[in-house]
């Protein structure tokens, strides 16, 4: 590769704290090898806030074990095989093949235990698997890998592995307020479509697009950026999408099921399409990086350079319209929830907290100010009353 | 095909729901697309396809939303039972629990589906029957007790798939095409997405026909 991103240099970062850096390439252009990779996660992810007291637990079952259970035996199928070539596969190479799937199934499995048996409050959900899946594809130490998905547990996903889902239909409901400020039209035709809620996306915010693609360079790819940004960064990558797919929208009729499905399955399409519908066109002038690596290496994978375009693309939005932006509209949208403006924003966090104080004190001031108001009214009532009964 | 897919005189808006893991996905699968994945992946939220099927003539869509069965994600795969006329409500019939189950999906559908929708039981993977933890008869009287059509099914083998989407199908058919008779005249529209008016429109009416006919 003939980047200057290696190794060493980023070892020697990450041994310097230099986040700020680290989480510059992270965004930009990712850390584009698993040996990087390996340097670099496990810091980018710690830097979301402590975890207390992790312990390493062998052969640990939890309240979720069975769940678990269910889901890893249906995980890491794409680490071996696509889901084509698993299909044309033969009975006899696919027995083989199974055994070995089976093997990181169960490693799978023991990192999900001992992540959801740490006796804090964190729940798991359908879909955790694949971004545990995707840590383990990586960080190959089954206790490494566990703790540090019980810190994307506790930290950067601490809205959706509360008891209920209902904080993440909240926070999906942040693409469409995104939306409305980009694209009026769009919202417009989604909206006649009654697609009041973007549950399309909420496959891609629960795993980080884990669960929607194949191409496992191009999910981890995903997470170099995502482990590096914040926490609703996610949501943002799920409005650029829809964004990014406007004409696909606009061109169906304003149809519930015609336009979920084809948001909902957008990027299993991209992923797996084999001619570039995406004109090269396109990505070159819509990504830097792109442009001047085609350059150096001929033109991008295909769909390696449709994620990397969607990242671009989500981090201008992010520049352009930061969460921080959003407080208004997150106090009234997530009065609840005020973790939305975690570790980046801590000052805002602040200014929402005391907001919404100032806003209880003034209710409160009006309530017993109207109590002591009626109040008067009735003693001054009875009190003329009074005094008119005793003049007659 | 030599018509269109596009083309449909009445659209059914099915759901699949029951436990995680009983196999919705690959009955979908099996009856949509004739296949079964053995690496197939759990589902998350939910996913929809559609089939169509002839009733007396007639086009009928079937178009059928499959939900992800952790309890946690009734939040949102509840919002998909409004507006429809069918349910096929599946269990595992080599797992008892996800038997002992129906009854807290019968409520959870009385609590948020149209009160007249019509509910089939599915108990799936017949292809073990070595491994059965729930008898035939069982969940016949249990079925009967509820009003329930009941079938056996192997989405592996595809015994029985296609027979039990048609049964309710064609159950869905007969209502609706005696409702369309007491409602004669008036401009029935699809049930579609559509919760404000889902109430108004019981069963899937005569949808309109798509207005490019494809090929002919």
């Amino acid at each position: 590769m003939g980047s200057s991103l290696n190794a060493e240099r980023i070892k020697k970062l990450v041994d310097n704290c230099k986040l700020d850096e680290l989480r510059r390439i992270g965004q930009e252009t990712g850390f584009q090898d698993a040996r990087i990779r390996r340097i670099a996660w496990p810091y980018l992810i710690r830097s979301f806030g402590d975890v207390k007291n992790f312990e390493i637990k062998e052969n640990t079952t939890s309240s979720f074990s069975e769940q678990i259970a269910l889901d890893t035996k249906r995980s890491c199928f794409k680490y071996f095989a696509s889901e084509k070539a698993w299909d044309e596969m033969s009975e006899e190479s696919r027995a083989k093949a199974h055994s070995k799937v089976e093997e990181m199934q169960n490693k799978l499995n023991r990192v999900l235990n001992m992540v959801f048996s740490q006796g804090s409050s964190l729940h798991y959900y359908q879909g955790f698997n694949d971004l545990a899946n995707t840590v383990m594809s990586v960080i190959t130490d089954e206790s490494e890998c566990a703790q540090l998905c019980h810190h994307l547990a506790a930290n950067q996903f601490s809205l959706c592995t509360t008891p209920s889902l209902a904080p993440v239909t909240d926070e999906l409901s942040l693409i469409f307020h995104i939306l409305g400020f980009n694209e009026q039209k769009l919202l417009d035709h989604l909206t006649k479509a009654n697609l009041n809620d973007p549950f399309f996306a909420v496959g891609w915010v629960l795993t980080w697009f884990a669960h929607d693609i194949d191409n496992t360079e191009a999910i981890a790819r995903m997470f170099d950026f995502m482990v590096c940004s914040h926490p609703l960064a996610a949501v943002y990558a799920a409005t650029v999408v829809v964004l990014v797919e406007r004409d696909g929208v606009l061109a169906r009729e304003a149809d519930y099921a015609e336009i979920y499905s084809f948001l909902r399955s957008i990027m299993t399409e991209r992923d797996h399409e084999r001619e570039q519908e995406w004109s090269k066109e396109v990505l070159r002038a819509t990504s830097k990086v792109i442009a001047q690596k085609e350059k150096a290496m001929g033109p991008p994978p295909h769909f390696l350079g449709y994620v990397q375009m969607i990242l671009e693309q989500t981090t201008a939005l992010l520049k352009r319209m930061p969460p921080a932006s959003f407080h208004t509209c997150t106090d009234v949208l997530f009065p609840k929830y005020p973790i939305l403006c975690t570790s980046f924003d801590e000052e805002h966090l602040a200014k929402a907290v005391a907001r919404r104080e100032r806003r209880r004190e003034l209710t409160r001031t009006v309530v017993v100010g109207g109590i002591l108001g009626l109040a008067v009214v009735v003693v001054v009532a009875v009190a003329s009353q009074g005094r008119a009964e005793g003049y007659t | 095909m030599a018509e269109s897919e596009e083309y449909y005189d009445y659209l059914f808006k099915l759901v699949l729901i029951g436990d995680s893991g009983v196999g919705k996905s690959n009955l979908l699968s099996r009856f949509t697309r004739n296949e079964f994945l053995y690496e197939s992946k759990s589902t998350i939220g939910v996913e929809f396809a559609t089939r169509n099927l002839k009733m007396e003539g007639k086009t009928v869509k079937a178009q059928i939303w499959d939900t992800a069965g952790q309890e946690r994600y009734r939040a949102i795969t509840s919002a998909y039972y409004r507006g429809a006329v069918g349910a096929l409500l599946v269990f595992d019939i080599t797992k008892r629990a996800t038997y002992d189950n129906v009854d807290r999906w019968l409520k959870e559908l009385r609590e948020h589906a149209d009160p007249d929708i019509a509910i089939m039981l599915v108990g799936n993977k017949t292809d073990q029957p070595h491994l059965r933890g729930v008898s035939t008869a069982e969940a016949q009287q249990k079925a009967r007790e509820a009003k329930l059509s009941y079938f056996e099914t192997s989405a592996l083998s595809g015994d029985n798939v296609e027979a039990s989407f048609t049964e309710l199908v064609k159950e869905i058919y007969s209502i609706a095409s005696r409702a369309q008779i007491d409602v004669a005249g008036s401009s029935w529209v699809p049930t579609q997405f559509r919760p404000d008016h889902a109430e108004s429109v019981p069963l899937g009416g005569p949808a309109k026909p798509a207005s490019n006919g494809g090929c002919c």
